[in-house]
């Protein structure tokens, strides 16, 4: 059996506000090196298992978690958030990126040098973006930032949460070459949640999962 | 109707993003407008809703200039769900944002309130109504922003790329729903439609095709 990066068992997940579990006896494996599409009904909980994956689920956001939860080897309640291997790309992605530039939001969110960060804008076509603060960006352009920024910090697992319902085809494509790359150099996971997934470009993935089918009631 | 006659726009300083586009929406009409990324549909699409204001041309909703005619009486046709719905909640309940400045808008807040649940629960959003909206998931929230639009009974309702948030099956059965009630829809997305519009715009570098 290949090497597991997330392996979620009997997971079972709850906000201390609200009367009914988001979740419950959720049980997910993917191996490392796999590209997954999680998709499912709005408001079925999908954020909350990524909030959970990347740490954020109870460290951040206080919530009730029952069940295993091993991200690369690790229990996520013990994860040393300061070392995170992880990187994730939220829904609201304007809120993770400053009112700089483009390049000054991938130097600063990354660490990476001028060079890297011109040639990773060059690859998604948004070499005509670089000057330009991100905030003037469209929201496709914005997501494919939020993917470059991602991506300079080399880690070992991505989660993105719906990137692909902003992009159109060829900005879709442009993205998973990119993620592509990054798979092959560093042995990459990737988990995506996504409610729109182009279907000409499902050959670039591992597979796809129905939320529902993790759930056993 | 919503009439866009020969409609310019350039943000301040910026290059021009909306190139003399002219379209009509007719009461009861689905108009699709697919565009690539930063061809210009947001902008488009708050144009349509007044709140942008054309540089060049006009846009006439049910006949009113929307340089002209102050928002609150534009927001009694014309309804916009933003892309992110977030930057539309106000509320700290899901009640409090069905009623948020509907007394402005010269509405009833009793029959605002009652029209807001009834929208929500055909949405499916079963969460009470003293629920933080802001906890909700995205695709709940364009919901309730939704449904807060609609309870305040526009005649046109503007969607901005909709499927961030929600699943093709539960956006078809909004679109059902709204077209079975007679509303005019434009949806702006940059992907091909699950369901057959009246019209399907292409619109590229600010143009219309």
């Amino acid at each position: 059996m290949s090497e597991l990066a997330i392996l979620a068992h009997h997971l079972t997940v709850q906000y201390p506000e609200s009367p009914h579990p988001v979740f419950q006896n959720l049980s997910l494996e993917v191996s490392l090196g796999e590209f997954v599409v999680l998709h499912g009904p709005t408001g079925c909980g999908k954020t909350t298992l990524l909030y959970c994956i990347a740490g954020i689920i109870p460290k951040i956001v206080p919530a009730r978690i029952e069940g295993t939860l091993q991200v690369l080897g690790n229990d996520v309640r013990s994860f040393p958030p300061s070392s995170s291997p992880i990187a994730f790309i939220p829904q609201r992605i304007d809120a993770a990126l400053p009112l700089t530039s483009t390049t000054a939001n991938l130097c600063l969110l990354s660490g990476a040098s001028l060079s890297e960060v011109d040639q990773i804008l060059k690859q998604l076509g948004l070499g005509a973006s670089a000057a330009l603060e991100v905030w003037k960006l469209s929201r496709g352009k914005q997501t494919l930032v939020a993917l470059a920024a991602a991506l300079l910090r080399k880690p070992r697992l991505l989660l993105i949460d719906e990137a692909f319902s902003n992009l159109d085809l060829q900005s879709g494509r442009l993205a998973l070459q990119l993620i592509e790359q990054a798979r092959r150099q560093n042995t990459l996971t990737v988990l995506a949640v996504e409610h729109w997934f182009p279907k000409q470009l499902t050959n670039m993935i591992s597979r796809t999962l129905d939320f529902r089918s993790l759930v056993r009631s | 109707m919503i009439e866009a006659q020969s409609v310019w726009f350039s943000y301040a300083g910026g290059p021009t993003v909306i190139r003399g586009v002219s379209l009509s929406v007719s009461p009861s009409e689905l108009v699709y407008i697919e565009g690539p990324n930063a061809s210009g549909k947001t902008t488009l699409l708050k144009l349509l809703a007044g709140v942008y204001k054309p540089l060049r041309g006009r846009v006439l909703v049910d006949g009113l200039d929307t340089r002209k005619t102050p928002p609150h009486i534009l927001a009694r046709h014309v309804a916009m769900v933003f892309q992110d719905p977030g930057t539309q909640l106000v509320g700290r309940t899901l009640e409090e944002e069905a009623v948020f400045g509907v007394t402005i808008i010269g509405l009833d807040e009793g029959s605002v309130r009652k029209r807001f649940v009834k929208y929500l629960r055909t949405f499916g959003v079963l969460h009470p109504l003293s629920t933080p909206p802001r906890r909700l998931s995205l695709g709940e929230q364009r919901l309730v922003v939704l449904a807060a639009c609609l309870a305040r009974q526009p005649r046109f309702i503007l969607l901005d790329e909709p499927f961030f948030g929600l699943d093709a099956e539960t956006l078809t059965s909004v679109v059902q729903v709204l077209s079975s009630q007679g509303y005019g829809i434009v949806i702006a997305s940059c992907h091909y439609p699950p369901f057959s519009p009246n019209k399907h715009l292409h619109l590229t570098d600010g143009k219309l095709q």
